[in-house]
């Protein structure tokens, strides 16, 4: 699985089910080694924009995020996740090492991580749903729509 | 002016904020969850982010509760928090092409590539009372979504779409793209005029709705002539994208909602002489589903520029005067300042007044006499 994708899923656990995720990590780290290699933490992203008149960048305004950079069994792993925990970042961020070093457990990893894609399939399904129910084609007085 | 700390009252304060918690508590009924607050009251939560500079959208929850409905005093709660928080970094430059869009709609074309997606919204309703939803059942609160959800989607409409400006921007009818000005924080940075755009921008971002509308008013009323189109109103969900920390490869943190308005103002000449007339333009974007506020923002976006480029001719047209007097918390907190203690600065009134007063009447007038009784509490 790309890594870019199983990062956006298991943010999607992390927002869903964060103990499902510190169960498993729990789970995994319990039979390797678990370095950090920074300071898990708990802050804010200020989150920058492009305008779409005249493409300058400015501030929206900030997001709360927390991030964790592990390593586990030799293999490094990390994650960045809004609204998280630092905890649940450390859960995700040993989960990603596991399955990125293809270490016992990848396998749970990816299961775990099919629950994250199946909610974000979700979740897109109903904005689609939203979309096309509301799709309008408007006309003049005169014209067919 | 000079302030003088008062003395006294503690329990009394004590008991005024303990007066807060028993009365929302006093009429009986159930604690609201904050949950609840955060998924019903959808865009009284956004309103407080928006303002608060902060998406949080939990602690803005609690934050509405707290404050007991006040969206004001819920933002200064919000940011009062943020302030606390380390900053981890700021993002790459996210684009609102990028948004999972639930709604876009254009005020300018009937047709627009992808289509009109109204999504959820209340403007071609009555604004006429739901009485069913006095007495709403949990089984029907719940089948609303259930029920509707479980229809089969329809034919695919895109979750991305392209921006209705391109058509005009190719045909160049829009003014030419120029060097783009790098963001400036606002959270960190004084205002000294005159500002870059970015700071107005950020500024304008997390300003109070009201404020913001308040000075768009001004120029749909007159002062000023902008008579704006919507080319687009878009609201969707932005993938914030931040460094994986292991590979530094971005990668998806999660969803921040946003709501985006470009409007199309009126045209006027290029820049140089014998250019072709163009459209000139506005942007508004803010975090959640706020689109009154999007939409003054873009004007008010687009009444700054023009102040910038031929001097302001009108209130909506100055910087100083639009950016210095929408934040809410910031002028929430100067007029709520005026009901504290100012005995000292008004006793000092009271005496300039009553000197006024004897020197005009020569020291004998009733009135002043009156008035040295009050302020000397007798």
């Amino acid at each position: 699985m790309d890594r870019i994708d199983l990062a956006a899923d298991l943010a999607a656990v992390a927002a869903e089910s964060p103990a499902d995720l510190a169960a498993l990590a729990h789970r995994l780290a319990a039979g390797l080694p678990v370095r950090h290699l920074g300071v898990p933490q708990e802050g804010l992203a200020l989150l920058t924009m492009e305008d779409g008149v005249c493409g300058d960048r400015f501030h929206l305004g900030e997001a709360a995020l927390a991030v964790a950079h592990v390593e586990v069994g030799g293999s490094a792993g990390g994650a960045a996740i809004l609204g998280a925990t630092t905890a649940t970042a450390v859960a995700a961020a040993v989960c990603d090492a596991v399955a990125a070093g293809g270490l016992p457990g990848a396998e749970a990893v990816h299961a775990l991580a099919a629950r994250g894609r199946a909610a974000r399939a979700e979740r897109d399904r109903r904005r689609a749903q939203m979309r096309a129910a509301t799709r309008v084609d408007f006309a003049e007085l005169g014209e067919s729509a | 002016m000079g302030y003088v700390a008062i003395r006294g009252g503690e329990a009394a304060i004590t008991e005024a904020a303990r007066l807060l918690d028993v009365l929302r508590s006093a009429a009986g009924g159930e604690p609201l969850g904050v949950d609840a607050i955060r998924d019903q009251l959808g865009l009284l939560v956004d309103r407080v982010c928006g303002e608060g500079g902060c998406w949080e959208p939990r602690l803005a929850a609690l934050a509405v509760k707290q404050s007991r409905g006040d969206p004001l005093e819920a933002a200064f709660l919000l940011r009062a928090w943020r302030s606390t928080r380390p900053r981890l970094g700021a993002t790459a430059p996210h684009r609102g092409s990028e948004l999972r869009l639930v709604r876009r709609i254009s005020a300018a074309f009937k047709e627009v590539p992808g289509g009109q997606v109204l999504g959820p919204g209340s403007d071609y309703l009555q604004r006429l009372f739901r009485y069913d939803l006095l007495d709403e059942s949990p089984e029907a609160f719940r089948s609303a979504a259930r029920d509707w959800f479980a229809g089969a989607a329809p034919a695919e409409v895109p979750a991305t779409l392209p921006k209705v400006l391109d058509a005009l921007r190719a045909e160049g009818l829009l003014t030419p793209p120029r060097p783009p000005l790098e963001a400036y924080d606002v959270t960190r940075e004084p205002l000294v005029f005159p500002v870059p755009r970015p700071a107005a921008l950020a500024a304008m971002a997390r300003g109070e709705t009201g404020g913001l509308l308040a000075m768009a008013y001004s120029t749909m009323r007159g002062y000023g002539y902008l008579h704006p189109t919507v080319a687009e109103l878009r609201y969707g969900f932005l993938p914030l994208r931040w460094p994986h920390p292991a590979t530094g490869q971005e990668v998806e943190a999660g969803e921040v909602p946003v709501t985006e308005c470009e409007i199309v103002a009126m045209h006027g000449q290029g820049d140089a002489e014998g250019e072709p007339p163009r459209f000139s333009l506005g942007y508004g974007c803010c975090l959640g589903h706020q689109e009154v506020k999007a939409i003054a923002m873009a004007m008010c976006d687009r009444s700054l520029q023009n102040g910038a480029e031929r001097g302001a001719q009108h209130p909506a047209e100055d910087a100083e005067f639009v950016l210095m007097h929408i934040d809410g918390i910031e002028s929430m907190g100067f007029c709520s300042h005026y009901k504290l203690p100012h005995y000292v600065t008004f006793q000092s009134d009271l005496d300039n007044l009553r000197k006024s007063r004897s020197k005009l009447a020569g020291g004998t007038d009733a009135a002043s006499a009156a008035l040295a009784e009050v302020g000397d509490g007798r």
